[in-house]
């Protein structure tokens, strides 16, 4: 019996030894042949074996979250703008002091009354098929956005009456009422190669346009940016390689390579890290995970202010939030100092409802600090006062986003120092997104996070304010209010640059005064990455500098080094 | 001719549970709040594409019309287009599901060999410091949740001793095979690369180790339980008085009847091995129809939640029967109980 014993766990010995020095042969071998197939498109960055790329091989991999989408007609999310801002180009680019940068286009103008805009293109931008990008494909991008209606359609859906070719090099879009940021919202129309997607078209609804070539462009690429796709899995990685016949510069040492991992998940990308297999985390893991990651030899911890703002929303037509006293006491209970060094170090304290670095961010009228005294003042002079007792304020955090639930905590502790009732609740952000399409199940209030969709004050105030997006996610606030309405279209179509941000200043002071919503604090978005690579956000937030409020915008990868 | 009638009667309720199950998954996936188009395209879309989107999944039409449209389509392997990846959702599947089929055979076999293994093991040793050692395994097994195993794998053999790989379905450097089944291993055993095929091996053992164990140790008590109490019986005393060799009464008329419970449990625990991979796919970056259809339920994909389900109740439904099959086999009470 005790021989049989030993037989067996001499077999499992010898499995084990056998693993073992197959795999160390497999190793030898994905290190030689890295430089090779190096992108294979199941390959979790590489064999944890196989240690990280070859040394001098010009690969970036970043984590980010899943469901990324490569076509520009239908993408709205983090992921996505990460993937689509390299693989197309636009005729401008928010710079990372957000201005309005040439791209595609070389010069533009734009008629007295507004209505107008002429852009003339860069000759000889090649598409990755090697044919030329021309004014045409401009004019089919732009009916192709407006005809599908998803993405960032709804950015021009008011606006733009028609886009239409000059000639060969210059389009024209002609506008149905002025609009002052449009330069900012054009970054969000991606220049598709027409004759590719035509030539791919599948059945669809479209009429002669089939799908538009939805089917083909959620696996294929049809642009012309610095990277070319070479390879989309759906839910699990997009990979992409440089592009030689790129129009505008390269960095020296510029990744030739590009994977966008869709993993988020701590455990995993540990492991990646310390193998070597991943050169930048997402911006989503735990401050805890974030420390872990610190420890690896060679990996640094950085973050910048992307443009998102930290809200605690409040649904302004359900009691007690009715209240604007309820509402200004509850800014008055936060502690924000707590919050942007304790709770998420490395938050800044929001300075208005719009973030900073946007056209038109003024701080002048944020009079809200953590004061106990004057929360209670606003309590007394609530019509809740004398029945506090009977009164809970419902607080919601949602379930996908933990550290949500630190803020809630927080202030449901310091409410009950001043004797106001809060009832935390943990909803998920599908149930979220439901819940706040009728006022009634809206809750008093919910913490969110918000990023303008472009670089102006207006973006904000429409997004968080206007009558158009309540009962969305984006407005829990229920405001419904005309006037105010009318007031930021006026902001937006005004094209005296002056004139516009003294109308965005006026907004932000009104929404502060009535605490429609709280702006506890800006983002810092965090990333763990390898020092040998550098990256230009980290580098100008290390430096105080602005970086991009455009989402997508501060991973255009042609301008990172991997310096190794 | 029982054991046909057996078979056939059991394939006939199959399709009554699989067209029950279809009109579940669509009314659940139907009735749930929100409106689906908004879902879908979310807040920002314009009310064109909202309208174009409703009328191209038809809900426009009452429930009972959408489900003839639904369901029309999916017998013809059609589930619609998933919002979340703008790709047919049976193009999706057939991506994804050999994946996750990968993992889960080998994790099933795993489970079937380990659980058999352990099981008569520790009833041969009955009450010894073996028995004592695997009914530990066996308890901390069951305790432990897969995923926090997947964690603990992942660091053993990324840190502490890598000597197999632990991430994706195929190592740096390495191409995927052409093509056939979805399966690496058997594209490249196919395919004749042998290379390409240990590399996909190695990748799947450790997924398939984690997602296996829980169930792989429960098994292996249940052989074990069984076995010990029927060693006891008359039979086996009377076969080891007629001097039948040990092997045979072992293996044959011992374990045969131990393994009854077990493989009835094995059935339901190889069936939920699919639905419980979705953590040991996001752990392992292991880009299956699990981690695809839990994504799709956090974005409210119908048409992907709705084909996802329908692939995992048919596959549960396949599994079942074959369960049935074996179980008949091995006790032929069963397979007979339908013939008096």
């Amino acid at each position: 019996m005790k021989k049989r014993i030993l037989s067996i766990l001499l077999a499992v010995v010898m499995l084990c030894l056998t693993v073992t020095g197959c795999s160390g042969s497999k190793s030898g071998s994905g290190e030689n042949t890295a430089g090779g197939d190096s992108s294979n498109a199941d390959t979790a960055g590489g064999d944890t074996t196989g240690k990280d790329a070859a040394d001098g091989e010009k690969i970036l991999r970043i984590s980010q979250s899943s469901g990324g989408e490569i076509d520009p007609g239908v993408i709205t999310d983090f992921t996505s703008c990460m993937a689509v801002v390299n693989l197309y180009d636009s005729l401008v680019y928010p710079d990372m002091d957000n201005n309005a940068a040439a791209s595609a286009a070389k010069e533009w103008s734009v008629s007295d009354n507004g209505l107008e805009w002429t852009f003339v293109l860069n000759e000889g931008i090649k598409f990755h098929d090697g044919s030329e990008l021309q004014a045409s494909d401009v004019v089919f991008s732009a009916d192709r956005l407006m005809t599908i209606g998803e993405g960032f359609a709804y950015l021009f859906k008011d606006y733009l009456e028609k886009a239409e070719a000059v000639d060969t090099y210059t389009v024209k879009f002609t506008l149905k009422q002025s609009f002052a940021p449009f330069l900012s919202i054009l970054p969000r129309l991606y220049i598709l190669n027409e004759d590719v997607v035509m030539e791919n078209l599948a059945d669809g609804s479209y009429g002669d346009f089939g799908d538009y070539g939805k089917a083909y462009l959620a696996e294929n690429d049809a642009g012309s940016g610095a990277y070319a796709l070479k390879e989309m899995k759906v839910q699990d990685r997009i990979v992409m390689e440089k592009f030689d016949d790129y129009f505008a510069e390269w960095e020296e040492n510029a990744p030739e390579t590009v994977e966008i991992i869709m993993n988020t998940e701590a455990a995993t990308i540990r492991t990646m890290m310390e193998n070597g297999e991943l050169e930048i985390s997402d911006q989503w893991q735990t401050d805890e995970a974030y420390s872990a990651l610190d420890q690896i030899e060679g990996i640094d911890l950085g973050n910048f202010s992307n443009g998102q703002v930290f809200y605690l929303m409040l649904n302004t037509k359900k009691a007690p939030t009715d209240d604007i006293h309820i509402r200004r006491a509850l800014a008055y209970l936060i502690d924000y100092a707590q919050v942007c060094d304790t709770l998420f170090p490395g938050y800044i304290k929001a300075g208005s409802v719009v973030p900073a670095g946007v056209v038109g961010y003024t701080d002048t009228y944020n009079e809200y600090d953590f004061n106990l005294d004057k929360a209670k003042e606003e309590l007394s002079q609530s019509a809740y006062a004398d029945s506090l007792d009977s009164v809970t304020l419902d607080l919601a955090w949602i379930a996908d986003v933990p550290d949500e639930e630190k803020l809630a905590l927080l202030i449901q502790a310091t409410a009950q120092q001043i004797g106001l009732n809060v009832n935390v609740v943990k909803v998920p952000w599908a149930t979220h997104v439901d819940n706040v399409a009728q006022i009634d199940s809206t809750p008093n209030a919910v913490t969110c996070f918000v990023s303008s969709d472009y670089s102006e004050a207006g973006a904000m105030l429409y997004q968080r304010f206007h009558s158009d997006t309540a009962g969305t996610w984006q407005q829990t606030e229920w405001l419904q209010d005309t006037a105010l309405d009318t007031k930021i279209k006026q902001s937006l179509t005004t094209t005296d640059e002056n004139e516009r941000i003294a109308l965005y200043g006026e907004l932000q002071k009104e929404a502060l005064e009535n605490c429609w919503g709280i702006a506890v604090a800006e983002q810092a978005e965090k990333h763990a990455y390898y020092d040998y690579v550098e990256f230009p956000a980290m580098e100008r937030a290390a430096e105080g500098k602005s970086v991009s409020t455009a989402m997508g915008y501060n991973f255009l990868f042609r301008t990172f080094k991997i310096n190794k | 001719m029982n054991f046909k009638r057996f078979i056939l009667h059991r394939l006939l309720l199959s399709i009554i549970v699989i067209f029950g199950l279809s009109i579940v998954i669509f009314c659940i996936a139907r009735i749930i709040p929100g409106d689906p188009a908004r879902m879908a395209l979310g807040a920002t879309a314009t009310d064109y594409a909202l309208e174009n989107f409703r009328e191209e999944n038809h809900l426009n039409e009452v429930l009972p019309v959408q489900y003839v449209y639904w369901i029309g389509g999916v017998l013809r392997g059609d589930f619609g287009i998933s919002t979340m990846t703008s790709r047919p959702v049976s193009g999706d599947i057939m991506e994804f599901l050999p994946a996750t089929l990968e993992v889960v055979v080998l994790a099933a076999l795993f489970l079937v060999v380990g659980s058999i293994f352990l099981g008569t093991l520790a009833a041969k040793h009955r009450d010894s410091v073996l028995d004592g050692l695997i009914r530990v395994f066996s308890y901390a097994g069951v305790a432990m949740p897969g995923f926090v195993l997947a964690i603990l794998l992942m660091l053993l053999f990324g840190y502490v001793w890598p000597v197999i790989p632990v991430l994706g379905r195929l190592s740096h450097g390495i191409t995927s095979p052409p093509s056939i089944t979805g399966m690496y291993t058997v594209d490249s055993l196919l395919s004749g690369d042998f290379k390409t095929f240990w590399n996909a091996f190695l990748h799947t053992l450790v997924p398939a180790l984690a997602l296996c164990a829980g169930g792989m140790f429960q098994e292996a008590r249940l052989v074990r339980n069984a076995m010990t109490e029927n060693m006891g019986r008359d039979y086996l005393a009377a076969m080891k008085g007629y001097g039948v060799p040990n092997r045979l009464i072992m293996n044959k008329y011992l374990l045969k009847p131990s393994l009854i419970p077990a493989v009835s449990c094995m059935g339901m625990d190889i069936a939920s091995l699919m639905s419980n991979a979705f953590l040991i796919e996001v752990i392992f970056g292991w880009p299956g129809i699990s981690k695809y259809g839990m994504n799709g339920m956090l974005a409210k994909d119908l048409n992907a939640i709705s084909g996802v389900i329908m692939v995992f109740g048919i596959l549960f439904v396949g599994i079942n029967i074959l369960v049935d099959i074996i179980v008949a086999y091995l006790d032929p009470r069963i397979r007979l109980g339908g013939g008096k």
